[in-house]
């Protein structure tokens, strides 16, 4: 089966006031088959949701972008936030954001805001697009939907707006989801329901999704697989399962160590390694940017960056001393 | 909230209600021509039940002029106002939305129209397309688009930054589209309020235009009802004073209205 994504040695960087450019993504490859799910952890700052706009598109004007991104089996794209703006239309792509107040238009009924993307993708006249606007609130669980799309957002919860939002997304028969923390802004019930709607969808109608996320529980809980991103780099990368249990980089223990996973063991407390600042993207390349903050850095470290190597069944770690750190 | 609030919000809409009123039933209220002469002139007002409000030099009948002036007002005031936020809607969105070059240019015209006064650019441009309605409507939207579209445009800068926007752009919306049923209507909520002081400014400027004959020679305008008792203001003050009470209620009527309106829209979309 074609993956349904396709990236290949994606970097974005952006304008630095000097003059300079900040590198927040290097050369990152990703890739998804549909019906899988994909989680992108890290911190903030970490580049994930840079990962993310760059397939969406969604990168400012100024930002230079290389790398290329195949979607759905068609051939790469040109990432370039210029060519991509007016080639987005053509990306069966659908995002969910973060915040559910914000990706709802307030002067627009929730109905007409998923009925304006069935009618843009799916060449649909407006009481076919309104019919299968609610038809797609029906499926992610809006109770009396035929009433509830004619509500404007204000009206409705923030575990409703998402489950909006996810229709919305839903109403371009996109092969690929992306979702951005889609349950951070919202209460740990309603988060759990919001996931368990997604994976049934997943299922259903089988998408490819990929969920960014800093919560290393989450992913476990509903991912295939799991990236981790650290300073604009994937540093480990692997089935959910092993990635979760099994950590290679020292900084995936140390996530796994913050984490409390789904019954698994509590965390101990201890801080794995000493609180700072979010690694500076600007450092030099050659080193490896976990360095500065990693309990086990060595010379090496320091002068050579480690590249993303496969260390055991499909499960690759960027470290020198991969496997090393107690979990 | 303070006492009385309630009422104080309803003195714009009344008012307004009153000129509207005069301006829509002034055939009914003075029927003919307000620039035909019917009495003796200067009668004083009060003293002939026929022509309550007195008749000015020439004969006129001042009531008449009053009912038939608010039409005038009204309908070159609002429809310059509505002009001129079209126009500024207009070149706000495309230049905020699009941004670059089209919004560089679309600011720097904003600001060559901006250092020339609204009323001097108005003036002139009355006195070279010649006095008629139609191009005091026009002098006025073309002197006073500026600010609406450097308004519109900062709202539409902060909007289009909105998840929603994005969420439009991943759809496939048409920018164009975008712009205008996306982005648009979550920018309008400051237009509402300029609309007032829009209005009331299109009222002034038109009264000034007239005041200075360049008004429609063939309608009875306030404004030129103030120039024509100008020189009769010892003997006759009632002559200026009763078209520039008149002048001063639409614009407070019309402000105030937009201020009510722009208030209870703020209350009620702020989350």
């Amino acid at each position: 089966m074609a993956p349904v994504l396709i990236l290949e040695r994606l970097t974005v960087a952006f304008p630095l006031p000097d003059g300079g450019w900040l590198e927040a993504t290097r050369e990152v490859d990703l890739s998804l088959e549909r019906g899988r799910v994909l989680a992108l952890i890290g911190e903030s700052g970490s580049g994930k949701t840079t990962v993310l706009n760059a397939m969406a598109g969604l990168l400012p004007a100024e930002a230079r972008v290389t790398g290329s991104l195949g979607l759905d089996g068609g051939g790469s794209d040109l990432l370039a936030p210029g060519a991509t703006r007016e080639g987005v239309a053509g990306r069966r792509i659908g995002m969910i954001f973060q915040n559910p107040g914000a990706s709802l238009n307030p002067v627009l009924r929730v109905g007409a805001t998923v009925a304006e993307v069935a009618a843009v993708h799916q060449g649909l006249g407006r009481t076919a697009a309104w019919r299968a606007a609610v038809e797609l609130l029906d499926r992610v669980g809006i109770d009396d939907p035929a009433r509830r799309a004619s509500d404007y957002p204000h009206r409705l919860s923030g575990g409703q707006k998402q489950r909006v939002a996810i229709a919305a997304a839903l109403a371009g028969k996109p092969g690929l989801i992306l979702a951005d923390e889609p349950t951070t802004a919202l209460d740990a019930m309603v988060q759990a329901q919001i996931l368990d709607l997604l994976l049934a969808l997943v299922d259903q109608d089988g998408v490819g999704l990929v969920l960014v996320t800093h919560d290393l529980a989450v992913a476990g809980a509903v991912a295939d697989e799991i990236a981790v991103m650290y300073a604009g780099r994937i540093v480990e990368q692997g089935p959910a399962e092993a990635v979760v249990r099994r950590p290679l980089h020292p900084y995936a223990v140390a996530l796994a160590g913050a984490a409390l996973p789904f019954g698994g063991v509590a965390a101990t407390g201890d801080a794995p390694f000493p609180e700072l600042p979010p690694a500076d993207p600007a450092l030099p390349v050659t080193a490896c940017a976990f360095a500065p903050r990693c309990p086990l850095a060595i010379d090496r470290c320091r002068s050579v960056r480690p590249p993303l190597e496969p260390q055991d069944r499909g499960h690759a770690a960027a470290c020198w001393r991969a496997g090393e750190a107690a979990p | 909230m303070r006492m009385g609030s309630p009422w104080s919000g309803l003195i714009g809409p009344a008012l307004l209600l009153l000129l509207v009123l005069a301006a829509l039933l002034a055939p009914l209220l003075a029927p003919g021509d307000p620039l035909d002469m019917v009495a003796r002139p200067l009668t004083a007002p009060f003293t002939d039940a026929w022509f309550p409000l007195g008749t000015d030099q020439l004969g006129r009948d001042v009531w008449a002029g009053l009912v038939h002036g608010a039409r005038v007002s009204l309908v070159v005031g609002l429809a310059a106002a509505a002009a001129t936020l079209g126009v500024g809607i207009l070149a706000g969105t495309v230049a905020g939305f699009r941004g670059g070059l089209v919004d560089d240019g679309l600011m720097r015209l904003t600001e060559a129209f901006q250092t020339v006064p609204t009323f001097l650019l108005a003036l002139a441009l009355v006195s070279v397309l010649g006095a008629s309605a139609g191009n005091v409507v026009l002098a006025i939207a073309i002197s006073s688009w500026p600010p609406a579209a450097r308004l519109v445009r900062a709202e539409v800068l902060r909007v289009k930054t909105l998840d929603y926007v994005d969420a439009a752009r991943i759809a496939g919306m048409a920018p164009l589209a975008i712009a205008f049923v996306e982005v648009l209507p979550g920018a309008l909520q400051p237009v509402v309020a300029l609309a007032g002081i829009t209005v009331g400014e299109a009222i002034l400027v038109e009264s000034a235009l007239a005041f200075l004959g360049l008004g429609d020679p063939n309608l009875q305008s306030w404004g030129s009802m103030v120039a024509n008792g100008r020189a009769l203001i010892r003997t006759a003050p009632s002559l200026v004073i009763l078209p520039g009470l008149c002048i001063a209620m639409a614009v407070l009527a019309v402000s105030l209205t937009g201020d009510g309106l722009a208030r209870r829209l703020g209350l009620g979309t702020r989350s």
